[in-house]
């Protein structure tokens, strides 16, 4: 009895005293977080398409005065973190995962998104969504798919880049070539090109010709539909329309006779097409950069040539944010979130200050209807166009070991042209090759871009 | 509970510190490491699921434990006294328990063991105690890294293991199955030792309990020889206020007829005549109530052994008619307790008389066989014997007193046969030494 005694007093003396310091601390530091919200926000300066961005974060710091004036009389805060490097951001931010200090909301790379939805790091935000008056029509509905995993959005986009050809009008019309866009296929553009194409001093080395940048990937998702299947557990092209597109790039390829097209030959004026992406277009399309590369003829954007099997598709880049699901303030981040990719205003502005388009089709609108795009004397982009280019567009895959297993492709697509191999059994190995990749448990080694 | 068992089962908890301690600091350490070596995005692709915050890892894992150590400080006070709330405690350790094996991704499933190990140690009542035998031991099966990772999306410690060169790995892994196998030691010691104690337990209880057997059955006799002398004290007193008053009174009648047959001897034949029938008739009753008072009286055996008392009332059976009364003795005359020497002699007289009643004058025998232990009495007649046994009250009392002693009776007879009593009395001393 004297002991059970004793275990009271115990009890009244220290546990006690310690809960209604545990309570008062707890509804303290509940009331000081009530009244400062502040959602940390990380970015990386660079971005996918390659394009240099002088102040790369302007858009975001404008988005956060934006924001934080809107909410004002809430005293929501939005912390920027900065300083990574595109190529450095994903290890960096691994890091921060892996010690428990990742932001609320982040910028993500193409490659980490499959892996951050997939491990339970990215909030799926369906049902934010659906509580909030975010509708998809609002979007561009390529990008916003570019956030989704296994039927979740799982990030929001906040611009996007899209891409498209270009060609050199001046050198066209002087050997008297036209584009028929209403048929614009395979055939059709492997004969402009051979036509361009030319030894034009005779000493047997060519020095005209036909395309700059135009790779499989461009044949391939104009022929077909995805590379991978729909869980990217196997190889899913269909190998007709792979051998379809090995054909045509080994005709393209035996047109320049072995030499390669370098960088910047477009610039020189000796090659007709070259493949290109709206953050170029805006840079090197306007001024002062227009007098700078492409001065000295004249050149218009069309879309990709489509194989048989396909129609004119082109890479879409996006920039998408999205939400740690460790995240403290998630109802607010999110309001952070559907500010960025939907709020009109905002939306608008991404235009002013960064070379994207917004993903928000009314702002999209708006920018057509303002004349801004004419305002620095940029070269007219038909809406028509841009818009037909966004629909018809295509996203990486963005999983961990894509840019690996692109790698690997490319090169055995390569081999298979340049040494003539037999292009079904070629297929056959490359699926192969595909599926192995897939399988291997062990890691493949990141490859910086 | 025994010491040895509370040392145990310290150690075992000692142990499962240790090892928590051992896991979460793994987890901790190799993160940072992984971070330093600019491993991260490659680990999360392989660790397929979002590991934990690594403070949280020690911080939770530790302290959840220390929380389950202070549930078993207090569950060793509540043990006996309120088992329902030890039992609620103890669900909750289990929790706890699932809590920690969470933050240390279920990479060590001792822990339930233990947890095990505490319901034998601090859950008194039964049906509770194999209930939270039954929680730990799902506890046990389903804090399974490999069963848990179809539900839950957890990293697995290997995943962090599988980070040190294989120099590193090897002592790591076997450092964890040292550190496990000895808590499965512990584990299996403790069950020896709880197992031996109870054992013991009841070998005490069975002691105990026949100790009270004993102490019980010795009341009994007692409760016996207490009635049996409160009986014979009111026999002694009855005897003595006949004999002194009711005796005197005749005694006294007696002198005084004698006095008067004198006196009417010379005067009135008549009255002399009728003088002498009362005063034969007193002198009868006289001899009546002698007699009567000396069957009372104890003092007949007190006084003399039981062999010669028994003999006295044989002589006093011959003595008063033709029939022939014999008395045998068998084996080695052992001495009997005064209770016993009272019933043996009860039930002789007893026999004797019924035989003397109603045999028809037939010779009757008395037979005493002594043997170790054992006394059998056997008193028979050649009269007429009866076809069934009427037991009034004297055969009732003999069969009660006899049982008493732990004997035996037995009445055989039937029509022409004779009377037979037959009696079997343990004997507290003597065997055929004495």
């Amino acid at each position: 009895m004297a002991e059970i005694v004793r275990i009271r007093q115990l009890l009244l003396l220290f546990v006690v005293p310690l809960l209604i310091v545990v309570v008062v601390f707890a509804i303290g530091v509940g009331v000081y977080r009530q009244k400062t919200v502040v959602i940390e926000l990380s970015l990386y300066s660079g971005n996918s398409w390659g394009v240099p961005q002088n102040f790369a974060y302007a858009i975001y710091d404008k988005a956060v005065e934006l924001f934080e004036q809107q909410y004002a009389d809430k005293g929501y805060r939005i912390k920027l973190r900065t300083g990574m490097m595109y190529k450095d951001y994903s290890e960096w931010f691994a890091q921060q995962v892996l010690k428990g200090k990742e932001p609320d909301l982040f910028l993500i790379i193409e490659e980490d998104f499959t892996t951050f939805a997939a491990i339970g790091l990215l909030e799926k935000l369906d049902a934010y969504i659906e509580k909030s008056d975010l509708s998809e029509h609002d979007f561009f509905s390529n990008a916003l798919e570019a956030g989704q995993y296994q039927g979740s959005q799982y990030a929001l986009p906040i611009g996007i880049v899209p891409s498209f050809l270009i060609y050199n009008i001046d050198l066209l019309d002087s050997l008297g070539l036209s584009i028929d866009l209403d048929n614009w296929t395979w055939e059709q553009f492997y004969t402009l090109c051979s036509q361009i194409t030319a030894d034009l001093d005779g000493d047997g080395e060519l020095d005209r010709f036909g395309v700059e940048g135009y790779d499989w990937h461009q044949a391939f998702y104009t022929n077909d539909r995805a590379l991978f299947n729909e869980k990217s557990s196997q190889a899913g092209f269909t190998p007709q329309h792979m051998a379809e597109m090995i054909e045509f790039l080994k005709k393209m390829h035996a047109l320049n006779q072995g030499v390669v097209v370098r960088d910047g030959m477009f610039e020189e004026g000796i090659v007709g097409f070259k493949t290109f992406n709206l953050s170029e277009f805006r840079v090197y399309g306007s001024y002062p950069y227009r007098i700078l590369r492409y001065s000295d003829f004249d050149w218009k954007a069309i879309p990709f040539p489509h194989g048989p099997h396909g129609s004119s598709k082109s890479k879409l880049y996006t920039v998408q944010l999205g939400m740690s699901s460790r995240s403290r303030h998630k109802n607010v981040a999110f309001e952070f979130l559907r500010f960025i990719s939907s709020d009109q205003e905002f939306q608008y502005q991404i235009w002013e200050y960064s070379n994207m388009l917004p993903v928000n089709r009314e702002a999209f609108d708006r920018i057509y209807h303002s004349g801004i795009m004419q305002r620095d004397g940029m070269r007219p982009l038909d809406r028509e166009f841009i818009e037909s280019v966004i629909a018809d567009s295509y996203i990486d895959p963005d999983f961990k070991k894509y840019p690996v297993i692109d790698d690997y492709i490319t090169q055995r697509i390569f081999k298979i042209i340049a040494q003539d191999e037999d292009i079904p059994t070629g297929i056959v190995d490359l699926r192969q090759l595909i599926n192995d990749l897939l399988l291997e448990n062990t890691s493949v080694q990141s490859v910086n871009r | 509970m025994d010491k040895p068992i509370t040392y145990v089962y310290n150690i075992i908890l000692i142990l499962n510190l240790v090892i928590i301690g051992l896991l979460s600091l793994v987890v901790y350490q190799t993160t940072y490491l992984i971070c330093d070596s600019d491993q991260a995005r490659v680990f999360l692709e392989q660790a397929r699921y979002l590991p934990h915050v690594p403070w949280h890892v020690p911080i939770y894992a530790i302290g959840s434990f220390l929380l389950l150590a202070v549930s078993s400080f207090f569950k060793r006070y509540l043990a006996e006294s309120h088992s329902l709330l030890a039992f609620l405690l103890f669900v909750l350790d289990i929790i706890i328990a699932f809590f920690i094996a969470y933050n240390i991704n279920f990479s060590y499933k001792g822990l339930f063991l233990f947890i095990g190990v505490g319901a034998f140690f601090f859950i008194g009542n039964l049906k509770l105690r194999y209930l939270g035998i039954i929680l730990a031991m799902l506890g046990y099966i389903f804090s399974d890294y490999d069963i848990i990772s179809v539900q839950l999306n957890l990293v697995s410690l290997q995943d962090y293991i599988s980070f040190y060169s294989p120099s590193t790995q090897i002592p790591l892994y076997s450092l964890r199955s040292t550190l496990e196998s000895l808590n499965l030691m512990m584990v299996i010691l403790f069950f020896q030792l709880f197992i031996q104690s109870k054992v013991r337990e009841n070998k005490e209880f069975i002691k105990v309990n026949n100790e009270l057997a004993d102490k019980l059955h010795q009341l009994e006799v007692l409760q016996a020889k207490l009635e049996e002398s409160a009986r014979l004290k009111e026999r002694n007193r009855l005897a003595h206020e006949i004999h002194d008053i009711l005796g005197h009174s005749l005694t006294s009648i007696s002198i005084g007829l004698e006095a008067c047959l004198e006196l009417s001897k010379e005067t009135t034949q008549e009255l002399f005549v009728r003088l002498s029938k009362i005063k034969r008739v007193t002198d009868k009753g006289l001899a009546e109530i002698r007699r009567s008072v000396r069957e009372l009286k104890s003092d007949a055996i007190e006084k003399s052994s039981l062999l010669s008392a028994v003999q006295e009332l044989i002589n006093d059976a011959n003595g008063l008619g033709d029939r022939l009364v014999s008395f045998s003795i068998h084996g080695n005359v052992t001495e009997l307790d005064e209770d016993e020497e009272q019933t043996v002699y009860r039930l002789v007289q007893e026999s004797l008389t019924n035989s003397l009643r109603h045999s028809g004058g037939a010779d009757i025998e008395v037979v005493f066989s002594y043997a170790s232990h054992l006394l059998n009495v056997m008193i028979a007649d050649n009269g007429q014997g009866c076809k069934a046994i009427r037991k009034h009250f004297g055969l009732d009392h003999i069969e009660e007193q006899i049982g008493l002693l732990g004997g035996t009776v037995r009445f055989e007879t039937a029509e022409g046969e004779g009377f037979r009593t037959k009696a079997s009395i343990p004997l507290r001393k003597g065997g055929f030494r004495s």
